[in-house]
């Protein structure tokens, strides 16, 4: 009756893995059984412990203690048996797995795959930890936000705002939209000139259909000056050369151009033209860019290039007093003339009102067809075909620094680049069959 | 070693870190306030540089003392209303200053901490002003003026004293932890006046690196004009974003005759010329004192944003003073 009583209660207890299974039958003497008694008081401590805690409730521990131990063991050893059956099926079968694996043709494709998604994932955990734990944006990731994706990140950041450093993070995404935390050393913002290169690529490709001659004369590499003819009340011919570089050339160069002074007077105008990429045009400028292996493009004409009557379009006005010259000569830079055919026709001036240019303090006012008559949307140019032709570049340092105090040597390469300009112009000219359709 | 204008930042800081050197032996300081330090070393004489016959009092000393090299640092920080003082101090204690040290043969060096607001701000001003650019501040701005008066007479007996090693350092704005004046008020403030439409370009360069700086020019001889500045420039807008301040644009044709109001009833931290400095560009180039001095900026522009953002959310929950 104790067996029974004892092994009754040791049924449900925890020890065993099914409470559901059968009652053990009751123990035998056999040496199996004696041997692992032995074992198991041996090697299971914690089945020891039990046994001396079922030792409490039982009414004969020390007689019965033997055979519940021995009850244990057997239902050990079957519940063994049947996990080592399992994991050899186990076994087998990704045995068979991995053999088909292997003997798959993509399964290379399929680890490579594998690795580049685990790998991009704990690079998104590490750039998420790191955006929590300090409240700076990480720094040497390129910000190259569109308006669109700002939002959208807005709207993803949004949602998970639950706590300040999150918040003042988008408080902080807010405000930077559209700039850059850092700009170049003359202000042009990478973030900013992806906003508006849109509304560039709309008046390059669409509105003024700009075809480009000859990019492959700019050097692919080190410093050079782009020097042009200037027109159209607002520098648009800056912008689209460095556009023509950018796109056509197949270095992608970079071109910063230079802007007159007036410019920088006014607002708006001067942030925007600085975010962009325009530099305002004077000697240390350009010298500090070409030092830096830079294209530098100028337009010696400088303002009385932009504000050309329309009966003087494509009459080139002097070029200054040979300032790019020396500034050649002194960074030992190749010129690369370059001509512009279709900008001056994009804003006819037609008369100038010193009153209103005084009033508003600009170097001249001008008066075009649409413009004031139409308000400011009368500064909208108008949609002329443009052809932009670089020309083969020029030396003009073949005196080097010695000549720098040669003034009639200066004058006179001024004018050779002046009349390359004024060749290409015309060749461009005489092929025009229309203004707006080339 | 002689130092005027030891109450002021870049002074009390740079006669600490004599104090500290070993091989400093006696610092002099001439001031009308007693110096931060108490030291064996330092030696206070209570000078008022305002005072007629300063220049033979400051004289006396530097002769008593034995004084080899002369720090002249007696400027204010901050736009003064009471003009005529301020000049009297800058331009006049200056005077007395430069008569006192060509009187006295065994000064050999002079150092004199100026500023690149003495470009002044111009639309016409080259993205990186050098040394040798000239002093166009606006004519109005009395306290740029007086800085450029400073700069004038210094090249001046610089001239006339060929002998003895000149060095002028104009650092650009200085932000930092411990730097409190009109800059750092106008930058901590939640709203931000700025003009619309114009954003130029800022440069800032760090309390620590000006300091540096200054130390390097005492230990090593080095004539000429130095631009102190950090690398890097960022258009005023992004600055005051970067702080988390918000942006009041306010268009230039109200905004002389606003903030010259505000500055008479005293709620302005600077007259209406210092509204130039928001509009055009002042940017200076650090590259000589990079090459000469071999001062390499430890904060880049962005850098001593960001430590002086930090420090005033500290200040902010009063956790730094």
């Amino acid at each position: 009756m104790g067996t029974r009583k004892a092994t009754v209660e040791v049924v449900p207890g925890p020890a065993l893995p099914r409470p559901t299974e059968p009652p053990p039958r009751p123990a035998r003497h056999s040496p199996r059984g004696n041997h692992h008694a032995r074992n198991g008081t041996a090697l299971a401590p914690e089945l020891l412990g039990r046994r001396r805690d079922m030792a409490a409730f039982s009414v004969e521990p020390l007689l019965e203690g033997e055979k519940i131990v021995e009850v244990i063991d057997r239902k050990l050893d079957d519940r063994l048996r049947v996990v080592e059956r399992e994991a050899l099926d186990r076994l087998s079968q990704l045995e068979q797995q991995l053999k088909q694996a292997l003997t798959d043709a993509r399964w290379e494709e399929r680890v490579q795959e594998k690795e580049q998604e685990v790998r991009s994932r704990v690079d998104r955990l590490t750039e998420e930890l790191r955006g929590t734990l300090s409240s700076q944006p990480v720094p040497d990731k390129k910000r190259r936000l569109r308006f669109f994706d700002g939002v959208a990140s807005l709207v993803r950041k949004g949602a998970r705002v639950n706590w300040w450093t999150s918040l003042r993070q988008v408080l902080r995404e807010i405000r930077m939209i559209g700039r850059s935390e850092e700009v170049d050393e003359f202000g042009m913002d990478p973030v900013f000139e992806e906003l508006v290169m849109p509304v560039l690529d709309f008046f390059y490709h669409r509105w003024w259909r700009i075809e480009s001659n000859g990019v492959k004369n700019i050097p692919s590499e080190g410093r050079g000056l782009l020097v042009s003819n200037h027109s159209g009340t607002l520098p648009f011919d800056g912008a689209m050369t460095k556009l023509a570089v950018r796109k056509e050339h197949p270095a992608k160069r970079e071109v910063r151009f230079l802007v007159e002074d007036f410019v920088f007077y006014f607002p708006f105008l001067s942030s925007a033209i600085m975010r962009f990429g325009g530099v305002r045009a004077c000697q240390e400028n350009a010298q500090r860019l070409l030092d830096h292996d830079q294209l530098v493009a100028v337009y010696p004409e400088g303002v009385k290039g932009l504000g050309k009557y329309y009966k003087h379009r494509y009459q080139l006005a002097r070029f200054g007093r040979g300032g790019f010259i020396t500034l050649c000569m002194r960074s030992r830079s190749p010129v690369v003339p370059v001509a512009v055919v279709g900008a001056e026709e994009t804003a006819p001036i037609i008369a100038k009102s010193t009153f209103l240019a005084k009033l508003f303090r600009v170097p001249y006012f001008p008066i075009t067809v649409t413009f004031p008559w139409l308000g400011l949307l009368g500064l909208v140019p108008l949609p002329t075909k443009w052809t932009i032709d670089f020309g083969e570049p020029l030396d003009v340092t073949d005196r080097g620094r010695a000549s720098l105090s040669d003034d009639l040597f200066i004058n006179r390469q001024s004018e050779r680049v002046r009349s390359a300009i004024h060749n290409m112009m015309i060749y461009r000219l005489q092929r025009r069959k229309s203004i707006f359709f080339g | 070693m002689a130092l005027t204008g030891v109450s002021g930042f870049i002074g009390s800081n740079l006669v600490q870190r004599l104090n500290a050197d070993e091989t400093v032996a006696k610092i002099v300081t001439i001031d009308v306030q007693t110096p931060p330090v108490a030291s064996v070393k330092v030696r206070h004489h209570k000078v008022d540089l305002t005072e007629p016959l300063a220049d033979a009092t400051v004289a006396e000393i530097l002769e008593e003392e034995k004084a080899d090299t002369f720090v002249h640092l007696a400027f204010f920080s901050s736009p003064m209303r009471n003009t005529s003082h301020a000049h009297e101090m800058e331009s006049v204690g200056t005077m007395y200053v430069l008569h006192a040290c060509s009187a006295v043969p065994r000064i050999e060096r002079l150092i004199v901490g100026s500023t690149t607001m003495a470009y002044g701000a111009h639309p016409k001003n080259p993205n990186y002003l050098s040394e040798e650019h000239p002093l166009r501040a606006n004519p109005s701005y009395r306290f740029v003026q007086d800085k450029v008066d400073v700069e004038k007479q210094v090249e001046r007996f610089a001239r006339k004293n060929p002998a003895k090693c000149v060095t002028i350092l104009r650092p650009c704005t200085i932000l930092g932890p411990t730097r409190r004046y009109f800059i750092t008020r106008y930058f901590g403030r939640l709203f931000i006046m700025t003009l619309l439409g114009y954003d130029p370009l800022m440069q800032f360069v760090h309390e620590d690196d000006a300091i540096d700086v200054f130390r390097r020019v005492v230990d090593k001889p080095s004539p000429g004009i130095f631009n102190i500045v950090g690398k890097g420039v960022l258009p005023i807008s992004t600055v005051v974003r970067l702080l988390g301040r918000i942006n009041v644009p306010v268009s230039h044709l109200v905004a002389y005759s606003f903030v010259n109001s505000l500055w008479i009833s005293g709620m302005a931290e600077a007259p209406a010329p210092h509204l130039d400095y928001l509009r055009y560009l002042w940017v200076a180039d650090g590259a000589k004192a990079e090459e000469k001095l071999g001062f390499v900026p430890k904060y880049s522009t962005r850098d001593t944003i960001l430590a002086f953002a930090g420090v005033e959310r500290l200040r902010r929950v009063h956790l730094v003073q």
